[in-house]
This record gives structure tokens, C-alpha cells and sequence, in this order.
């Protein structure tokens, strides 16, 4: 037995080194943004400044609208969120509970979009919202962004585990198929709906890619976009303060993640078990 | 109109699989009918078909006198228990018991007084606030029961509702069912694969293998006089001994021993060669020193109340003789005695019971 | 269960429209895009058949865009793919405590946005104060300039994406290893085999599925990540060293307005996937084994 513990330490050594390279960058992150500009480049290592200082966060929200650029990035999270949600539960539904010519077909046809590559969609779309007239507005940003394949499999996933006795037992006492879904389907599968819908907003909150074609208007930035103006590829960059935005904005999702870890890690750990 | 349900030539096939066969059955309004068969014999898919969650492929399924084919499931006024109870787990039991009438739209009074009878009924009274997680299994089988009964539906199903119980709650759930049955006789169908079960809950029993029904009729008569060989074999633990026998003239020739055919059976028998002979255990009395059939003891068992020998015939064919009697020593018996009474003979070709004989 | 189809579509319609307008449209206009040649702004296009594809295929510039692309996933895969891979296995079956922990913490930056990531490496990465200067320099080394030298600055914008995905692919592999039954890896080890045995002959054929889908991923999105550091951070340079088959499309989008070439990349990168697709379930599903 002792030779077992021994070889559980050294994989336990393994982990940590994991867990540092993970860790490390979010901490220096964070340690960085409470340093004043010597602190920056004189104790760069050092993950505890002293004194700590607010000053880059002040400077951020004094010299940009910094609220402005939150409240972009939640409303368009928000929608997206919101709507990804409902439509991935009503077309799960439809597929867990109908049975209809050409079910499958039109499920792998939606599970598929997952795959296109998205420079394929960005030009097409980005011209369609330029001729919609929607270009640097939340709703440019939103309108291709209603729907996930991913989504639509994962709540799949998650209804089919309801046991079919359930449903036919709430039918029998004449529930109708709404009824099915609010009373009986949508209360058993709250965990993962919620976790479901927490990852739509982290993953809607980070995104740089679509909101960089569409806003191009300072004032309609997101958070995501909104770090580019603290770097310069030369390396001259304020860090401090690109430091402290980036700390900003990664604030939501650390905090949703810390609450919602189980969820969450539950979630991913049910999608990769292909069904 | 006396009976409450139909079936007319109904077919069930799923592609091209067929399950269910020309199925004629005709269920009367309030009686207890059980559907008893082996796992896949299509009693399940029977049931399914009157609670509308399945598809009739062809045929007609009536209902209080009406085709119900293309009704659906919530429109047919049924009350079910399901073998997985199907209690809603995000529900007290309050509201698993309710959640039909009020998704009817019952009013509040009507709804509390019919829930509370239940609950009296079922001894629940006290746990309507319980999670369906804090019960127990014998509670949440009644919970279930409970559902069912405030719809007071004339139509009540059970799809093998017992099956989750340990052997000693299912006896009392048993005769639970039936006393309340007895109190709102709708018309009860029960499906199982428990043939005890069966025995003791039926008014009728209708015996299925592979789709059809293979006798539909008391539990008394499907154990004496079985209308087939599955039947016969299917019912009963050991089972009917059912072996291959000759016929010599006036004589039956069972394991080489030849026995005297009475003239009324000769008649039944007619101008067969061979006939297969079935005799329940019970019914071999076993004889130590001139049997009417003779065969050697392979081996015993003793379950405290009945004493079981397998026999191996002198042509090796297995018979099973079971006694009560405790003071006897079976494994020096020499063979069986019968007595023609309790004899059943099915037909080689067609394993049909050719008849018996009413006492 | 029911076949009222009309009510079945009821459900189906708003997914079904958003996406044939922001998925199934968009596929068929790109492709009809890649026919033209086009500034994106200009009110004509000029129709230029199969023109803009033939340019593409007799450029220098693909070779060098293909041979990018080949290293990103090389890389990719190593981080995202091998390494979670081999640390779910030690996760799930090798260490009995904080395997809970271990799990939350490394699925952290999964969390994080890409583009925080990018400017966080850019700051770690710098070469005249960075924290990996710093320590290089410790031990007497001279900090490269990560994000302007070939191939280099490749490794360095896989390892900010492989950073971000790295406890998400962890995850989801960890799932197929805790579902391997533990009895199994007990009946193996009362025949005293070793850890890597049981990795080679339980491990391995149970967790392939899941694996195959980890790897589809991996090669999939990986580069459609790498758009996010490469945009931030180097803009596809040195001289187009950090480029890609999916950055090339956005350079000529929206950087160089030709939007009949761009489109035409994109259905190149549409076949490459295709063809990547197709080679996978031809010859990587049959040597999987699927539980169902």
C-alpha cells in the first residue's frame, strides 16, 4: 500500500503543476491591476502588492464610460441568453415529445449549424445587418445569436432523461402538451436549464469575434472590445490599467462560476456523453 | 351495453414488426380483468393501446360503446397506476394527488373533499406534505393509487403496480387493491406477469403469449382446465406436467406404463395416436409400491408447507409429483397414482386442450 | 408520443426560421459571394466565375496559410487534447482526494473571455518586462519576442487559447472516465495490472467516443478561437506568419475589402472541415466503441 500513496503524491504533483499555470495568470492578473505603474514593472512577480492602490480602476472610470460598455455587454448578454433559452427548450421539447416524418433529419440539420465555420456566416450576416441599417446597435450583434445548435442538443439531452412515465401520467390527467412542458418537464430539468442558461450569458458577456464587425461606434462597444484600447502591440501599454478592465470584465462570469460551479460542471460533464 | 371495452381485430405492429395480432377482447364494465403473460407478450402494449399511448395499426378499440381510436390519451377519462408510479418528484404528495382535478379545473371544495377520502382510504392521511423522495415504496404505491382514485374514472389501469414492492408489502397492497376496487367497481384492468397476483386480484384473467390471447377466462378454470399447453405450463409452480403419451387401444401409454381409459375420455380422444397428458403436481398422489405411473426420485425439495419430487419416467420424460403431507418420505416413492378428474389432454398439433371432462 | 404534427412545428418554427436566415442563407450566399468580385461597399459586383478560387489555389500564400493552420492544430491538439486527456485519466481513477477541487480550478478560465486571455498573455508575454522575461532572465536567458517570430508566435497564441479550453475539454473527457465502471478497473488490477495497462486495454476503447468527440472539436473551433488572440495581438503578422485558413477570410473581409476572395477562402474552409468530417467517420468512428 505504501508504494500506492506514494504514486498517488506523484500524480497529485502532476495537478499542481496544472492548477498553477491555470491559476497563476488569473491571480497575476488580478495583483496587477492594484499595482501603480513602478509597482507594474519593479515587482512584477510579486502576486501580493503593498501598498495596493485603486488608482488604475479610477483612472478607467474617469477617462471612459466604462458603465456605459457594462450595460452594452449585459444587455446583449441578456438577450441572447434569454432567447437561446427559450428557443432551444421549445424545439427540445417538440423533439422529446412529437413524432413526425423527417424528426431526425431536421434535429441533425439544426445540431449541424454547430459545426459551420464561422467565417463562413460572419460576411453574409455582418452585410445583412449593414443593409438592415443595425450596425454598432445591441440588435446587430443579437439577431444571429437567437438560436444554438449546441443548445437545442443539450436541452434534448436533458428532457429525454425525464422518464416517459411522467409524462404520460400528467396526459392521462388531460394536461395538455404546454402544460407538459411547464408543469412537469421545465420544474425536473431546472438545474440544468439554469446552468444551461448561465453558460449562453458567460459565453455571450466574452464574446469578441461578431461584436467587433458590428460595433464599430466607441459608445457601443462591449467590455470584450473595449480592452483593445489599453494595448498596443508595441508593448507600451498602460498594464496597470488594461489590467484592471480586464479584471472588470472578467468579474461576472468568475462570480456566476463561483456560485454556480455544481451546475455548471455538471452541465459539461453530462455533454460529452454522446447520445 | 354490457361491456365497457372492445377490441376488434385490433393490430399493432411497430414497421414491420408485428406485436400484436387480430386481438378480439371483450372487457365487461366493472370486473376485474388481469392480463397475465410473459415479458413481451404484448399485454403491456395492450393496455398502452386503451390508455391511448399507442397507435392502433388496424381494427377497432371501443370504449363505453364508442370507437376511441383516434381519441387521445386525456380525453379518455383513465385513471392509472404506473410500475414506476410516476409520481412527480417537484410535487408534494398533495399535489401529485390533485394535479389532474385541478388541471380540470374541479372546484377547491370537490377537490379536497375527494382527496381527503383518498388519502383515508389509503391511510395517507397526515403525509400530504411529504416530497415524494421522503416516502417509502408501500407509500408511494398508494400515493400513486391515490392519484388514480380521486378521478373516479370508470376506467382504472395498472400497469404491473406491484412489481416494485418486497413480496410481503405486495400481499397486503394486493388485497388492498381489491377492497377498494370493490368499493367503485370501475372497470379494472391490470397487466402482470405475476401469476399469483393474478390468481388472487382477477374476476377474469386473460392469459397472452406473443400477441394473442390464449384464454380469457376465471382463474379457477385457467388453472384446472388450462386451453392450451403454454397455459398450462404458464400458470402454476412447477408448472402442469405436461408429457407426451401413446395411445394403445382403450389404453393411455405414459412413460411405458399403460393405463385403462374411462369410456367418456375415449370418446374426447377419438382416433389419436398420441395425445400430450397434463396433470397438475398436486393432483399425482404419489404411491410407494404399485404406481399407476412408475419413475425413480431425481431430486426433492422441501418448502416447509409442500414436499416437491422430480420424477424421471421410464421413457425420460421429467414429472413433477408435489405432497403437504410432512410425515411422508417421497424419496422412496415408486411413481404416481391420478385420478381422471384432474387429467387435461391437449392435441400433439395443435397443444389445444381437446377437453376435459365436467364433474 | 403525439404526432400532431402541426403542433409539433408550433414549437419548431422560431428555431427553424433563425436558422435558415442566420445559418442555412448565409451558407449559400457566401457561396454565390465567391463568384464575384466585390469591394463590399461598391453599389456593382462583377461576376468572375471560378476566377477568384483559381488565384487562391495558385498562390504562394495558401501553401503558407495551410502550413500555419497544420501547426495550430498540431498544437492544439497537444494542449487541449492530449494533455486533458491524460489528465482526466489521473483525475478520475488515479487520485482518490480533491479530485472536486482540482476539477473547479481548472475549468476557471474556461470561464474567462478570450479576449482577457489575449491581453493578459500579451502583458506575461512581453518581452521587455514580462513576468516570463523576468524569469527567463534568471536564469541568464534572453526572452524571444514571442508574437514576431514564425512559427514561435504560433506556439504562443496556441497556448493563450489552449490555457482558456484547456479545463473545458478536461471536463468533458473526465465525464467518459468516471463513467468507465470502477469494477472493471478493479477486476484488472486483481490480475496485478499496471496503470497503463488498464489505460491501453479499459481506458482507452471505453472513453473513445468521447475522446473522438473531444478531438472533432479541438480541430473545429480551435482555429476559429485563435481569431481572437490573432486579432487582438498580431493582426495575422509577421508577414503573415500567424495566420490562418479561417483569420485569411477576415483579412480579406474586412481588412482588404475583397469580399469575392474572403468568400471563396470560406468555402475552401468549408470543404477542408468537410473533408476532415468525412475522413473521421469514415475511418475514426469504426474503431470506436459505443456503449449503446
Amino acid at each position: 500500500m505504501k508504494t500506492e500513496t506514494r504514486n498517488e503524491l506523484i500524480w497529485h504533483g502532476f495537478l499542481v503543476v496544472a492548477i498553477f499555470l491555470t491559476l497563476w495568470p488569473i491571480v497575476f492578473m488580478i495583483s496587477t491591476s492594484f499595482k501603480d505603474l513602478s509597482q507594474v514593472f519593479e515587482s512584477t512577480l510579486n502576486p501580493l502588492p503593498w501598498p495596493i492602490t485603486f488608482d488604475n480602476y479610477t483612472t478607467v472610470l474617469g477617462n471612459f464610460p466604462l458603465f456605459t460598455y457594462i450595460w452594452n455587454t449585459f444587455l446583449i448578454a441578456a438577450i441572447v441568453t434569454v432567447s437561446k433559452t427559450l428557443t432551444s427548450v421549445l424545439s427540445a421539447f417538440a423533439f422529446v415529445y412529437y413524432d413526425f416524418k423527417y424528426k431526425e433529419s431536421l434535429f441533425n440539420g439544426m445540431l449541424l449549424t454547430f459545426f459551420i465555420p464561422i467565417t463562413v456566416l460572419v460576411m453574409p450576416n455582418y452585410l445583412m445587418m449593414s443593409k438592415l441599417g443595425l450596425l454598432n446597435t445591441p440588435w446587430g450583434v443579437v439577431l444571429p445569436c437567437l438560436v444554438d445548435g449546441m443548445g437545442v442538443f443539450l436541452m434534448r439531452q436533458t428532457m429525454r432523461c425525464v422518464p416517459k412515465a411522467l409524462l404520460e401520467a400528467a396526459i392521462l390527467d388531460g394536461a395538455k402538451p404546454r402544460q407538459v412542458l411547464t408543469k412537469v418537464i421545465m420544474p425536473l430539468i431546472k438545474p440544468a436549464l439554469l446552468a444551461n442558461s448561465i453558460l449562453f450569458f458567460i459565453n455571450s458577456w466574452n464574446e469578441y469575434f461578431w461584436p467587433l464587425l458590428i460595433l464599430q461606434d466607441k459608445d457601443s462597444y462591449t467590455l470584450p472590445l473595449a480592452l483593445q484600447m489599453f494595448i498596443s502591440a508595441e508593448g507600451g501599454s498602460e498594464w496597470g490599467i488594461a489590467m484592471a478592465v480586464a479584471t472588470l470584465t472578467s468579474l461576472p462570469p468568475l462570480i456566476l462560476y463561483g456560485f454556480c460551479q455544481k451546475f455548471i460542471i455538471n452541465t459539461f460533464m453530462s455533454s460529452g456523453v454522446k447520445g | 351495453m354490457e361491456h365497457s371495452i372492445v377490441f376488434s381485430h385490433v393490430d399493432k405492429a411497430y414497421g414491420k414488426t408485428v406485436v400484436i395480432k387480430d386481438l378480439n377482447l371483450e372487457i365487461r364494465r366493472g370486473e376485474r380483468l388481469i392480463l397475465l403473460g410473459p415479458s413481451g407478450c404484448g399485454k403491456t402494449t395492450t393496455l398502452r393501446m386503451m390508455a391511448g399511448f399507442e397507435d392502433i395499426s388496424a381494427g377497432e378499440l371501443y370504449m363505453d360503446g364508442k370507437v376511441v381510436n383516434d381519441v387521445p390519451p386525456g380525453e379518455r377519462n383513465i385513471a392509472m397506476v404506473f410500475q414506476s408510479y410516476a409520481l412527480f418528484p417537484h410535487l408534494s404528495v398533495w399535489d401529485n394527488i390533485t394535479f389532474g382535478l385541478v388541471l380540470q379545473k374541479l372546484p377547491k371544495e370537490e377537490i379536497e373533499k375527494r382527496t381527503y377520502q383518498a388519502l383515508d382510504i389509503l391511510h395517507l392521511r397526515g403525509q400530504e406534505h411529504k416530497k415524494t423522495h421522503e416516502l417509502s415504496g408501500g407509500q408511494k404505491q398508494r400515493v400513486a393509487l391515490c392519484r388514480a382514485l380521486v378521478k373516479q374514472s370508470p376506467f382504472f389501469f395498472l400497469d404491473e403496480p406491484l412489481s416494485n414492492l418486497d413480496a410481503q408489502l405486495r400481499q397486503k397492497a394486493r388485497t388492498e387493491l381489491v377492497k377498494i376496487h370493490e368499493m367503485f367497481r370501475p372497470t379494472m384492468i391490470y397487466v402482470t406477469h405475476d401469476q399469483i397476483e393474478a390468481m388472487t386480484v382477477a374476476d377474469r384473467i386473460a392469459v397472452m403469449n406473443k400477441g394473442k390471447v390464449q384464454q380469457i377466462d376465471t382463474p379457477d378454470t385457467i388453472y384446472h382446465h388450462p386451453a392450451n399447453v403454454f397455459v398450462a405450463t404458464f400458470i402454476g409452480s412447477p408448472a402442469m406436467n405436461v408429457v407426451k403419451a401413446r395411445i394403445e387401444g382403450t389404453k393411455i401409454v405414459i412413460g411405458e406404463c399403460a393405463v385403462e381409459i374411462p369410456a367418456e375420455w375415449l370418446k374426447i380422444v377419438g382416433t389419436r395416436k398420441e395425445v400430450i397428458f397434463g396433470l397438475r403436481p398436486e393432483a399425482a398422489k404419489p404411491n410407494f409400491d404399485n404406481a399407476m405411473v412408475k419413475g425413480t426420485v431425481d431430486f426433492l425439495e422441501n418448502t416447509g408447507n409442500l414436499k416437491t419430487a422430480s420424477l424421471t419416467l421410464s421413457d425420460g420424460q421429467n414429472f413433477f409429483i408435489q405432497d403437504s403431507n410432512q410425515n411422508i418420505d417421497l424419496r422412496n416413492v415408486s411413481g404416481f397414482d391420478f385420478d381422471w378428474n384432474n387429467v387435461n389432454l391437449f392435441d400433439v398439433e395443435t397443444e389445444m386442450n381437446i377437453g376435459y371432462v365436467k364433474e | 408520443m403525439s404526432r400532431n404534427v402541426k403542433e409539433a412545428l408550433v414549437y419548431l418554427v422560431p428555431s427553424i426560421v433563425l436558422f435558415l436566415v442566420f445559418f442555412y442563407w448565409p451558407l449559400i450566399q457566401n457561396i454565390y459571394l465567391s463568384f464575384f468580385s466585390w469591394n463590399m461597399v461598391s453599389p456593382t459586383m462583377k461576376y468572375v466565375g471560378f476566377k477568384n478560387f483559381a488565384e487562391i489555389l495558385s498562390s504562394p500564400e495558401l501553401i503558407k496559410i495551410m502550413i500555419n493552420t497544420v501547426f495550430y492544430v498540431g498544437f492544439m491538439l497537444i494542449l487541449i487534447f492530449v494533455l486533458p486527456y491524460f489528465y482526466s485519466y489521473i483525475l478520475g481513477h488515479l487520485i482518490k482526494k480533491w479530485s472536486n477541487f482540482y476539477r473547479s480550478a481548472l475549468f476557471l478560465p474556461a470561464t474567462l473571455s478570450l479576449a482577457v486571455a489575449s491581453i493578459l498573455f500579451l502583458w506575461i508575454y512581453n518581452p521587455l518586462a514580462g513576468p516570463i522575461n523576468i524569469i527567463l532572465s534568471m536564469f541568464d536567458i534572453t526572452s524571444p519576442r514571442w508574437f514576431k517570430e514564425n512559427y514561435l508566435v504560433i506556439f504562443a497564441i496556441c497556448s493563450i487559447v489552449g490555457w482558456k479550453f484547456f479545463g473545458y475539454n478536461l471536463i468533458v473527457m473526465l465525464a467518459a472516465m468516471v463513467a468507465v465502471p470502477k469494477e472493471m478497473i478493479e477486476a484488472a488490477k486483481l490480475e496485478n495490472a499496471s496503470n497503463w495497462v488498464i489505460f491501453k486495454k479499459i481506458i482507452l476503447p471505453m472513453t473513445s467516443s468521447t475522446a473522438i468527440y473531444v478531438f472533432t472539436i479541438t480541430v473545429v473551433f480551435s482555429l476559429q478561437h485563435i481569431l481572437v488572440p490573432v486579432n487582438m495581438l498580431t493582426y495575422g503578422g509577421p508577414d503573415q506568419g500567424s495566420s490562418n485558413l479561417v483569420y485569411i477570410v477576415y483579412q480579406y473581409a474586412f481588412t482588404f475589402f475583397q469580399t469575392g476572395k474572403a468568400a471563396a477562402y470560406a468555402v475552401i474552409t468549408m470543404f477542408v472541415y468537410m473533408a476532415f468530417l468525412y475522413v473521421k467517420n469514415k475511418y475514426l468512428e469504426k474503431k470506436v466503441y459505443y456503449e449503446n
